[in-house]
């Protein structure tokens, strides 16, 4: 195979290569790509004692390490793409919105942060509005939420799980998903997916993906 | 030191505890306790139990919460549904894991101390 400037770019930012049918090939990791959002994250959560963190995606083992080393965290596992993959088999993306509205058991205010990763990608738009708003409610005052969106069209059907390799830098580890990527996002969206909460960080990266770091407004402190 | 085995053919309702490291092969429904010593889950074990030990790994399924006072270890194609508390915690890929993980705050980074106060001379 020649390695035509699209491959290596492909090969190089999202870490995997052009199967010859022009599908994503799953399965495989790439290496380092730098991150702007999770050293603020982290350093968002770091002088709060014990911090609660909802990871919507698969569990990486890794990065249970990093976050548990780091932060000392107690840390909710969700996988959400593997409840897109069981609705998507039994042909009901449909009831999405409704699923997610019964799917978790997190109470008000009862998270100092939410990784949602790239999976508000693979929603439909009110599928992600359901979900975004259980989001904002969950969230403590002064809370974040890290999302990644990507800024064009990626029908591949893979999923990515984003194994922290260090402060500044995810490895970008494909695997096979039922569907693409659903929906291109603006920015003008993040406000209204997430009402309540305001985007503090946004960096767009050389891989088309945008890091997204939104936070509750703090509690106003109490008058003497 | 002394180890048992409990075999693939052995269902366990109750409580399990012991002062010895312990493979598990079998069913055991109800709860676990090993605190100072390594309890495995194997291959073929089916744990519906609370647990708790120094060190648990994980080879097969367990359904309940896991509290080791050292460390858990998910090995591939292990499976747990329940919360862990743990200081140390590894889950290999391709293990199954859903439900919380609390890690205390032993080897973690300290935010910079606050200085002290220094008193105010009159």
């Amino acid at each position: 195979m020649t390695d035509t400037p699209d491959r290596s770019l492909g090969a190089r930012l999202f870490g995997w290569a052009k199967r010859a049918d022009g599908h994503a090939d799953p399965g495989r990791s790439g290496p380092p790509v730098g991150t702007k959002v999770l050293a603020k994250l982290l350093a968002a959560l770091t002088h709060r004692e014990a911090p609660v963190v909802a990871d919507l995606g698969p569990v990486v083992g890794s990065n249970v390490s990093f976050l548990g080393e780091q932060l000392g965290c107690k840390l909710r596992v969700e996988d959400l793409y593997a409840d897109i993959d069981r609705l998507t088999r039994e042909q009901a993306l449909d009831a999405m919105p409704a699923f997610l509205e019964r799917r978790f058991a997190f109470e008000p205010e009862s998270l100092d942060a939410v990784l949602c990763w790239d999976v508000l990608d693979y929603l439909d738009k009110p599928a992600a509005t359901v979900l975004g708003k259980q989001v904002v409610q969950w969230v403590k005052p002064g809370g974040v939420v890290l999302c990644f969106f990507s800024t064009v069209a990626a029908p591949a059907p893979v999923y990515t799980r984003y194994v922290i390799a260090d402060t500044d830098h995810l490895i970008y580890r494909t695997s096979p998903a039922t569907h693409g990527k659903r929906t291109v996002y603006q920015n003008r969206d993040f406000d209204r997916l997430f009402p309540g909460l305001s985007v503090t960080e946004s960096f767009l990266l050389l891989n088309k993906t945008r890091e997204v770091l939104l936070r509750k407004k703090a509690a106003a402190p109490a008058r003497a | 030191m002394s180890m048992g085995n409990i075999g693939k053919s052995v269902i366990i309702k109750g409580e399990l505890s012991g002062s010895e490291d312990l493979t598990i092969e079998g069913q055991v429904e109800g709860k676990i306790e090993l605190n100072n010593n390594v309890l495995t889950i194997g291959t073929n074990a089916k744990i519906k139990a609370q647990v708790f030990a120094k060190t648990v790994v994980v080879l097969g399924e367990v359904t309940g919460n896991i509290n080791a006072s050292e460390k858990v270890d998910i090995r591939d194609n292990g499976s747990v549904d329940g919360d862990i508390t743990s200081p140390k915690v590894a889950i290999a890929e391709g293990a199954h894991f859903r439900g919380a993980i609390d890690m205390n705050r032993a080897g973690a980074p300290k935010s910079p101390a606050k200085p002290e106060a220094t008193p105010v001379k009159a």
